[in-house]
């Protein structure tokens, strides 16, 4: 079996930096990728990506769309287990807080519980992303994926 | 063909006109770039991914755009929705180029401390074999400002 990491085990990424750029590359990214017929589109204004609109819906600013520091968590993931985690893992994110123009942010996966079956194992795991330099949960949830034999 | 004008007048126990793609690898890597992604197997055919390029699980959440824009052509409706919560579970890795089949329906609309909650349930399956990909939960809040919808419907 392939080595399987002790409970506790924290995996971090680096710190980022949640731009005004980035959300409004993955509003632009989303239309994009929703419509599928192979050209880039331009997002409407958003609570992402317009101050004005944001303002309209109550809010104080642009927020940063949930999807992306989920994003940040399931790649942290990819990185780790592979297909244990693409083709066979779960993710499962809540969002507690809403991130803002350039706050910076951190993301971690910690191992919660290890099942061994016949085929290898489950790992289990507490994920969130965190405001930087505090360390404030902002996106929290769990995480499975799954090690072979 | 359309479930409901706004996407806001989804009801509990509505279904979902199924979309029926072909999930292309620009699809998939315009979606990365989106979010500054750059895990290699979803850019192109890694070893460690079998020799092929595959979906980034959180994909999942663009099906979800995907049904409301075929079901619910006028758009939103009058407010913004916020993300409250994305689950997504993985069955098989989804190799670019698959074609796919994405069905769903509104599991639960409900109001909570004066805002309106829905959820969405989602599934993604091979067109050509039926074999199941990815179950999807997603839930929203219809309305960042509070409303003033029948609270004696929450069950929250």
């Amino acid at each position: 079996m392939s080595e399987l990491p002790e409970i506790g085990v924290e995996l971090r990424t680096g710190d980022r930096i949640m731009s005004r750029e980035l959300m409004r590359w993955y509003c632009d990214a989303l239309e994009t990728a929703a419509d599928a017929d192979g050209t880039f589109k331009i997002a409407a204004p958003t609570i992402h990506s317009s101050d004005e609109y944001a303002h309209s819906q109550g809010l104080p600013a642009i927020i940063a769309d949930g999807m992306i520091s989920t994003n940040w968590i399931s790649g942290l993931l990819a990185r780790e287990f592979g297909l244990g985690y693409i083709g066979q893992g779960s993710l499962r994110t809540k969002f507690i807080r809403p991130i803002y123009e350039d706050e910076i942010v951190s993301t971690h996966a910690r191992v919660t519980a290890v099942e061994v079956d016949d085929t290898g194992a489950v790992v289990t795991m507490d994920v969130w992303a965190a405001i930087e330099p505090d360390g404030t949960p902002c996106t929290v949830g769990t995480a499975t994926a799954r090690v072979p034999s | 063909m359309t479930l409901q004008r706004y996407v806001s007048d989804l009801e509990e126990g509505d279904v979902f006109v199924p979309v029926r793609y072909t999930l292309s690898s620009f699809v998939i890597r315009e979606y990365c770039h989106g979010n500054a992604e750059d895990y290699a197997g979803f850019h192109g055919p890694t070893a460690e991914t079998g020799g092929v390029q595959v979906a980034t699980p959180t994909l999942a959440h663009i099906e979800k755009i995907r049904l409301y824009k075929h079901n619910c052509p006028g758009g939103q409706g009058p407010k913004a929705r916020i993300h409250v919560e994305f689950f997504s579970t993985q069955f098989a890795p989804i190799p670019a180029g698959t074609e796919l089949i994405t069905s769903g329906e509104v599991a639960r609309r409900y109001t909570k401390r004066g805002r309106t909650y829905m959820e969405i349930r989602i599934e993604v399956r091979s067109a050509l074999t039926d074999e199941l990909y990815t179950r999807y939960v997603d839930t929203t809040i219809l309305a960042y400002e509070k409303s003033d919808e029948n609270p004696e419907n929450a069950h929250v």
